[in-house]
Parts: structure tokens; sequence; C-alpha cells
């Protein structure tokens, strides 16, 4: 019977040890940087790692694990976690076995081999995870674990090195040495990637302008993007010239020369707090993953070409050399790892595996609400707030009504106060306190440290509210407009939303991410400042959507979302209506009736809590955002021009929704409108809907969208977003009975 | 087949009463021939010394108090432990990984060849006389289980407060040994007082806690740092070298044989292991996760190991054990815990008769 590639790989290397007939001749010397007994432990990592992935696939095929993506033919990374400290934040990749095996080294009482297991077998034990997925993770060994999203890691990691010296300077504790730094590794494919690219423009960026940025990227690069090939030479090309970074190059299967490289590389990263760019050529062996038909593409030559640059090989190799170990001791320890994995993976094919949808879901969203109103309704101190604000008379409590803009920003000031680990940034958020004013005096008040401005790049901006969180920061970022969110969305979508559940609650990235949002713009700025759309929003498991329409709510919900994020290291999208920003009046001209007070501290919308606007019995009006505020316009109309008495829902949490004042005010009049100025289809208008249905209620329902269209430039705008005599129009044909 | 085995190797208070005798078949026995002749030779040392023997002791009519204190009760353990550990049969017992409990440790070092027999009772008279001038300190101990010996979070919070609270009402205290289900607490005579009054009395099986642990030191603590000092002298040419198969130390460390640094070893040894907590539930959790054995060779004398290792199998859930039932089920059956000092258990691994 024909071997499998990997029964091959494990026989070259027994081959090559048995054979072994060489002197310890001296012609191999390790670095003087490490020593004889250093360079056999790094070894000893290879073999833990290689006997992992093979493993790996012997339990896929009894069925009991999987996952094979492997680190078979990577193992040089040990050396990377050589030169490190294990309080460097870590962001790995999926070949990080060895790296992960050698760290696993520098903490206490680590058990890195039944852990591996664990997650390839998806057992609920598996410590970092919970059995949700399988990655690289420890919460002891600093390495948050990493899903498979392209690299989608990059950014955060760029955040959590800027987070680090950002912390000391603001005398924050960032749980980690203050002269720690990042570590991210890739591999040469994904580095093509545009997120990778910004989150590597992003650390020349700072560093360009000498701000700190210790990380240490670390390019894997085995010529490989599963069966495409890396043109030759192209990352060398491409980073070795750079100016604005160092590049170092290392031969990663060769233990000496990639711990080497690693060590200046690390040397000059933390002692410049700069970053630097590691390059490790290494082979890929095993194909991408245990089910990769690599012979179909590769060729058996070139096959067998990689396997003969096993950097396990290499590594025997070396310590024959130089006498610091024979071949007998080396097979011995390979063996002996190997039979300890695969006994371990005998134990741990036992373990419980999740049945029921409660434990999968059981880190995703968590919520003490008493907890989190406490903090909701606590503030800063009133020392602190009169110092702040200047004295009692200019508390914003004291002042008149104000618009939204004008009490957000208040809201922002008291919650900085309240929060000194709060950082508020994004683009053009600090001295022009931002495009709409919310940020005004922000940047004044607490200083370029916790208010700035970041590059004009959003994956960077949300990496680095990520990174930041990572490290003990309850960032603030600002994403100028709706559309532009859409163009980083993987950073909340498979980083931010999903990093509780991956780590099964033990890492957790707070963050409000303010979002100036939606149309009305009475034609100005065409679709992409106008954007409508969330529906890629809504469905993000765990992501807490808060959509105010005005100021009072505004501010009691954004204490709320900051609540969340402190006490259960939530994530919430804060969605603020552009066209609501500096609205004053709400029917009549003058008549003030959008301008609120200020809520003095003590006062907080609770999460997924409804507001309802009048009594009437006729029908039911549901919106949010610009069409809460049309609505109630309409709902004065009806009642004035027509004799319907309306009410009106403000559901102002899109996520969740509360579908207990929901289906009670729809039942209350028996006629629901659900007017949605987002999209028809997707919108959450089908949600509103659904619930009602699903709660086993039956009033008459319809529904008033915005079409299914990008928003015009100009006065076409208000062909395809609801109108006020549109609401009107449908909200008589409802009570008509008209069918729509 | 021989089975992959983890050995551990016991503390003090391992040899009493009931294990008078347990070097009666040393001279008979021929694989123990080396022991014999270094028995001999501390003996000769010692009895020059007008010290007890440990030949002497084991072969007494009467167990006295004294064989307890540590210059004596030290090498007369170690002496057992070896007698015990050169009875596994390599048949039987493929031993993957040693360690050991508090001065188990240094029995460890032996066991897995980093010293000769020598070597170790040497360390283990230096050390086991550190504490001959007069008790250093004292050991308390408290559950940290439930009856079934699962983890009981709600008394190591109770543990952990009283610690705090005595603390800082300016005591010394910490933990000296986590040992399976228990925690050996030390500290100063006053510290111990204030734990047993912090401490609410509990009962497991048939004993109150907390219990103090009369006429020991506060081992594996900052009140040693004297001792671990002294240590450093009088052994700075101790013949350690790499373990010949791996160690697992008090903090769950691996020293393996190709990677192992005998100048670490030795400051681990004379170090952190002497002053700071002996983390024994580590050693015995990081023995099964990393070397996941068939058995666990728990040497006497005595059977003093096998509670503390039962109780870390349940806390891993360890071969679908999740309580003291469960165990005792698994026990009856096929033992995953062998004490040599049993000899129904001894047969599994080890030359018996």
């Amino acid at each position: 019977m024909s071997r499998t590639r990997a029964e091959v790989v494990d026989r070259n290397l027994r081959d090559f040890l048995q054979g072994w007939d060489g002197a310890a001749d001296g012609t191999e010397r390790p670095s003087s940087a490490i020593s004889g007994s250093e360079f056999l432990d790094l070894v000893e990592s290879q073999f833990q790692a290689r006997h992992l992935d093979l493993e790996a696939r012997r339990l896929k095929e009894r069925g009991t694990g999987y996952y094979t993506i492997g680190s078979a033919g990577h193992e040089g990374n040990a050396a990377v976690a050589a030169a490190l400290r294990p309080d460097d934040p870590a962001f790995l990749h999926y070949r990080s076995g060895a790296f992960f095996a050698q760290r696993a080294k520098q903490v206490e009482a680590q058990t890195p081999i039944f852990d591996v297991l664990l997650s390839l077998c998806a057992a609920m034990d598996d410590p970092i995870s919970g059995g949700r997925h399988k990655v690289f993770g420890s919460r002891d060994m600093w390495i948050p674990p990493q899903t498979s999203t392209i690299a989608s890691q990059l950014p955060k990691a760029m955040g959590a090195a800027f987070a680090i010296d950002r912390a000391r300077y603001l005398g924050h504790d960032p749980e980690v040495s203050s002269d720690a730094v990042v570590v991210c590794s890739f591999g040469d494919a994904s580095l093509n990637h545009s997120t990778a690219l910004g989150a590597l423009n992003a650390s020349r960026w700072a560093a360009y302008q000498h701000l700190p940025m210790p990380v240490v990227w670390v390019c894997e690069d085995n010529g490989l993007g599963i069966s495409v090939n890396t043109p030759a030479g192209w990352v060398e090309e491409t980073w070795a010239r750079d100016l604005s970074m160092p590049y170092f190059k290392a031969d990663g299967t060769d233990l000496v020369d990639a711990y080497a490289q690693a060590r200046r590389a690390v040397e000059y990263c933390r002692a410049r707090r700069a970053p630097v760019f590691l390059h490790l050529k290494v082979v890929r062996l095993l194909g991408h993953a245990g089910t990769d038909p690599e012979l179909a593409y590769m060729g058996m030559e070139r096959i067998r070409a990689a396997e003969a640059r096993d950097p396990l090989l290499r590594s025997c190799e070396i310590a024959l050399r130089t006498g610091l170990a024979d071949s007998a001791e080396l097979l011995a320890t390979y063996e002996e790892i190997g039979q300890r994995v695969s006994a371990a993976a005998a134990e741990v094919e036992t373990r419980p595996l999740h049945t029921s949808v409660e434990t999968i879901v059981e880190p995703l969203a968590p919520y003490e609400s008493r907890a989190v109103n406490i903090t909701a309704l606590s503030a800063a101190t009133d020392e602190d707030r009169l110092a702040h604000w200047g004295d009692e008379a200019k508390l914003p409590e004291n002042q008149g009504p104000e618009h939204l803009a004008k009490l957000l920003s208040w809201g922002l000031h008291d919650l900085l106060l309240q929060y000194p680990e709060a950082l508020a940034f994004g683009e053009d958020v600090a001295k022009r306190g931002g495009v709409y004013g919310v940020t005004a005096g922000l940047w004044r008040k607490f200083g370029g440290g916790r208010v700035f401005n970041a590059l004009l790049d959003e994956q960077s901006i949300l990496g680095v509210a990520i990174g930041a969180a990572h490290l003990g920061f309850l960032p603030i970022p600002e994403i100028q407009y709706l559309a532009y969110i859409h163009n980083a969305l993987d950073q909340i979508r498979g980083e931010a939303s999903s990093l509780q559940f991956f780590s099964n609650g033990q890492f957790s990235n707070p963050m409000v991410v303010r979002v100036a949002s939606f149309g009305y713009q009475k034609g100005f700025g065409g679709h992409f400042h106008n954007d409508n759309s969330i529906a890629a929003l809504r469905d993000i498991p765990g992501v807490v959507i808060a959509a105010p329409s005005r100021g009072e709510d505004a501010v009691g919900m954004l204490r709320t979302c900051m609540a969340l994020a402190r006490r259960d290291g939530r994530v919430a999208l804060f969605l603020e209506p552009i066209a609501l920003y500096m609205t004053r009046d709400l029917v009549d001209d003058g008549d003030d009736g959008w301008r609120d007070s200020y809520p003095a501290p003590g006062n907080a919308v609770p999460l997924g809590g409804a507001r309802v606007y009048g009594r009437g019995a006729d029908l039911t009006l549901v919106s949010w955002s610009n069409g809460l505020w049309r609505s109630l316009r309409a709902a004065d109309t009806l009642r004035r021009d027509h004799g319907v008495d309306a009410r009106v829902v403000d559901l102002r949490w899109l996520s969740p929704l509360d579908e207990g004042t929901l289906v009670r005010e729809a039942e209350a009049t028996g006629n629901v409108l659900v007017v949605d100025e987002g999209r028809r289809t997707g919108g959450v208008s089908e949600a509103i809907i659904t619930a009602i249905v699903d709660a086993g209620a039956s009033p008459r329902m319809a529904r008033y969208c915005g079409e299914d269209t990008f928003i015009p430039l100009g006065p076409a705008w208000e062909q395809v977003l609801p109108s006020e005599e549109g609401i009107v129009e449908h909200a008589l044909a409802l009570l008509r009975g008209d069918q729509p | 087949m021989s089975r992959r085995a983890v050995v551990l190797c016991p503390g003090r208070a391992s040899y009493g009463k009931a294990q008078l005798g347990s070097l009666s078949a040393l001279d008979a026995t021929p694989s123990a021939s080396e022991l014999a002749q270094a028995v001999a030779a501390v003996d000769t040392r010692r009895e020059a010394a007008g010290d007890l023997t440990v030949r002497g002791m084991d072969g007494a009519e009467k167990f006295r108090s004294a064989f307890l204190e540590g210059h004596n009760a030290a090498p007369l353990i170690f002496a057992v432990t070896a007698f015990e550990a050169l009875r596994l049969d390599p048949e039987l017992v493929d031993v993957v990984a040693v360690g050991g409990n508090s001065m188990g440790w240094y029995s460890a070092l032996w066991a897995a060849g980093a010293l000769d027999l020598e070597g170790a009772f040497e360390l283990i008279g230096t050390m086991g006389a550190m504490t001959r001038d007069g008790v250093v300190g004292g050991q308390s101990i408290y559950p940290v289980v439930d009856d079934d010996w699962r983890p009981s979070p709600d008394r190591a919070v109770q543990v952990d407060r009283a610690l705090r609270q005595v603390v800082e009402d300016g005591h010394a205290a910490g933990d000296s040994i986590r040992f399976g289900g228990l925690r050996v607490l030390w500290g100063d005579d006053a510290a111990i007082a204030a734990l047993a009054e912090a401490l609410p009395t509990v009962k497991l099986g048939k004993t109150e806690y907390p219990l103090r642990l009369l006429g020991n030191s506060a081992f594996h603590s900052q009140l040693m740092s004297n001792a671990s000092t002294s240590g450093r002298q009088a052994l700075a040419g101790l013949p350690l070298e790499a373990p010949r198969v791996p160690l697992i130390d008090g903090t769950g460390r691996q020293w393996r044989p190709l990677t192992t640094s005998t100048d670490s070893l030795l400051s681990y040894t004379l170090g952190h292991q002497v002053t700071e907590t002996f983390d024994f539930a580590a050693t015995v959790r990081v023995a099964l996760r990393e070397y996941a054995p068939d058995v666990i060779v728990a040497l006497g004398p005595g059977e003093s190991l096998g509670g503390a290792v039962a109780q870390v199998l349940i806390a891993e859930g360890w071969q679908g054990i999740h309580n003291r039932d469960d165990f005792l089920e698994r026990q009856a059956d096929d033992p995953i815990v062998i004490s040599l000092a049993r000899p129904d258990q001894a047969s599994l691994v080890a030359r018996v008769g």
C-alpha cells in the first residue's frame, strides 16, 4: 500500500536519523546567541508540532478530529517564540504549532499537547475556544485566538502595538510589560490581502511620524497560497526596500539562522518601538490541509523537493554535526513525543462535544443587566465634572435644550471623564471635532493621547479599536459615514464580534463604534454619505446596534453602550442620524420639538428598550431614527387632517429588538405600519413583521420602506426614501384595508 | 506489555508507624545492592555524628516521634522511596515521567537519573537538616474539594480570602503546597493561629480542618530563604546531571533529558522550590495532560499521594473520573493510581516477593 505524504515525511526523518553515519565534525556551528540545550529545546518544539500535525490526520481518519491545516514546514517559527517574551502579545496564524509549543515552555504549568488536541477535536474542554474552533490561543500565554479569516488579525495586531506605548503614556496598565512588543504572523499569500497591506501601511504610517508602533510582522513565506505560487522574490522585492520599516530575512528551515534574525528583529522592535518585517523563508509540507490534492498542481517531483527541505531534517543535521545529540537520542525523543501525542489523543477523543445551542452561544452576548445598568447610571465624580465643565452653571444639564449633535458631544465629554481608559478617534475627530462637530472640544480637553485623528483607513481604525481593547482600553472609534463601515466590516463581522465566542469569554474587545449614518441629507452627498443599509450589521451575533433619533435618548443609549462594553466586553454599533444632528423642530417651525435638555448623570436608556409616543388607538407606527421623526410628524397630520389617532413606537435599538413592546403596541391598535428608512429587502422591517407574526399576533400590517436602490444625488433622493406624506398615505391605505 | 507510567515520590510525613520495617528486605534484594551500600555509607556517617541511623530507625520496634524530624525523616523516606523504585519491573512499566511532592522532588531527581544515590543522600541530608535548630513558622491544611472530592470553588475562595486577610493584618502567610484537593498553607505562628480563626471548621472524611501540621516548618515559603541560601552554599558542587527520564517539578515545568540545563535545575531545586509554593497539583496535571500515562505509580513509604492524585484526576475528568465514587470504582476494577505500598496494586508494576 502506498504511503500518505504524512507517513512519508514521518518516515523520512526516522530514516535520516537511523541512517546517520556522519560525525560531529564541527561543520555546523550553532550561533553564539543560543546554547546547545536551548537549541535542542527548539527542536523538541518542532517535533511536538509535527506530531500534532500527524495526529490531526489520524484523528480525522478516525472521525474524531475536525481540522488538518498544519504547521509542517513552518516549524522554524519556534525560534521566533524563543526570541520573544511570554507577555509579548502574539497574533498567530494557523501554522504556528511550533511557536505555540515553544511559548508554552515560557509560562508555568502549560499543557500545549493536550490543549491543541482538544482544539483539534472541538472538545468542550478546549481551554481557549471551548470547542468552538481550532485556534492557537491562550490567556496565560498572551495569545489571543485567531480564526482563519485571511489576514484579518493584522489590523488588531497593529492596534495592540499602538496601545502598549499609549498605555504607558497615559498611565494605564496594559497588563503586559511596558516594553512589550506585538508579534503577528501570516503567510506570503495573505500578505497580498488588502487587510494585510492596510495594517502594514498603518504601522509604517505611525513609524514615519515616530509614533511608537512596536510590532514584529512575521511573514512565513512558503511560496504558496493553497495552489497558487507566489512569484519568486515577490516578498523580498516588495518589503526589503521599504525605508520606513526595517526588513530582516531568515531561512526559516534553519533554526540557527531563524533564531539569530528573529532576535535581531525583536531587539530592534523592542528598543526602537518601531515596526519590523521578519521574512522567514519556509516550506509547506503535507499540502494546504489534509484534503488538499496537492499532487494535482504540484507534481511529485516538487513535493519531494519540498520534503527534502523539511526543517526537522535540517535541525537534526545541525544537532548531529555539532555533537549536541546523537542520532539515537534524537530518534528516541522524536518517538517519545509521538507516543505522548498519541496517548493524549486517546484521552481527548473521549471528551464531550457541544450538543446544545445553549452551551455554544454562551459567551456570545454576555449581559449582566444589573451591573450594566448600575454602570450606565454612574458618572465621573461631581468634583471632576465641575473641574471639567467650569462651574455648576456650565454643567450641560443646566443648559437649555440642544440638538442631537450637541447633546452627543456633551455626552462624550462626560463619558471620557467617567472612563479614563476611553479613547476617541477616527477621521477628523481631533482638532476639527468631527465632520458634524460631535467630537468638538474633546481633543482640547482630553489631549491628543486620548482623542486623535486616524489615517484614512477604516480597517485600521477598527483594528486600533480591537487591539487597544485587548489591552484594557475602551475605544470609541468613529466611522465617518455608514457606507465606510462596509469597506472594513470584516473587522466587526469576523474579528471584534467573534473574539468572546472563540475565546470562550477569556478575551474581549469592548468598544462603542460611532457611525454617522443614514440618508435624508436633502440631496447632498449622494449614496456614500447617505447610505441606509444595515442588513450586513444586523445579523452579526452578539453585536448591539443602537439607532437613536433624538438627543436625550442618544445620550442615555450611549451611556448604556459604554457600560455594556465595560462590564460585559460587548461591541456596540452606535448609528447616529446625520440628518437629525442639527434638527431643532418637530412639527412646526420654531417649536423646538427636537431639541432636548441634556440628561443629567444617573439617566440611561436600558438595552433594547423601545420608546412609545402617544396612546392613539387607531394605528401603531413603528420606526426609528429619521423615520421616527417623520412618523411623529405624520401622526400629527393624521390626527389633525384625518382624525386618525396613532401611537408611535421608537425602537431605538435595532439589535436586540424590543419584541415585547412591539407586539404589545401592535395588538393595542390592531393596525401596524412599519416605517423603515432602510431598504425593503433585508431591512429591519422584515424582522419587525416577523416578530409580530411569530408572537401569534395578527394585526393588519404594512411596510413603508426605502427602495432597493442606492441613494441618488440631488432631489431624486425623495423618490427612494419614505416621506412624511407617504407615511400618511400608507397609513390611510392600511386603515382602509387596501391591498399593498 | 509494559504500561506507560508516571512515577511520583512522596514528601515528608509519609513514613509512620505502619512503615517500620520497609527496608528489612534491602540486603536480600540483589537489584538494590547499590542502595544497600549507599544506605550503609550514610549510616556510617550518621552513627559517627551521633545521629539515628536509617536502618536503625526502620528496624526499630517502636516508632518514635524523633523519626519525624527532618534530619531523620528525610533520609529514611528517601531510602524507602528508592527501594520501592528499584522494585519497578521494566517488563511491566515504561516510566515516561517522574515527579514528587515537596521533599519528594529530591527523590524524583534520583528516580529520573539526575542524581546518583550519593548525591541524593547528600541533597536530602543537607536540606532535611535545615530546620534542625528549630521549627520555622508552620503549616496548616484546608480542603478545597467537597465530600465527593470535586473542586469546591467556594472553599477555594474562603482560603484566598483568609490568606488575604491574614496578610493584610501584617502576617506572613501563603500557599505552601497545592496538594490536590488540599491546600497546605504556610505562615508565621501568628498567621497560622489567625488562619485557624478565619477559616470555618469543615470535615472531609473523618478529619477536621483547618489542621495544623505539628512540628512542620513553613516549607516552600519565603521563611525558608535562609535554608535556600545555606543550601546553595553547601550544595554548589552537587553532581546534578540532565535527567534520563523527563522530570516534572513543583511548578509544572518539565525538565527533559536533552534540554535540561543543570545550572537551572540546581537553581530551581535550591531556590524557587524551597521558597515558593510547591504546586503538586500542577505536577500531576501536567503529567496527565502532557504524558497521558496508562497508570500513575505512587511510590512509598505509605500511601500519602493517592488521595491528592485522585483529586487531580477528578478535577481533570480524566478517563471519565468525575468524583470519588468514580475513582474508587475505577481503582477496584483496574487501578489507575498504583500505590507500591499496597501489595495487590504493587504486583501490577513491580517485582513482588
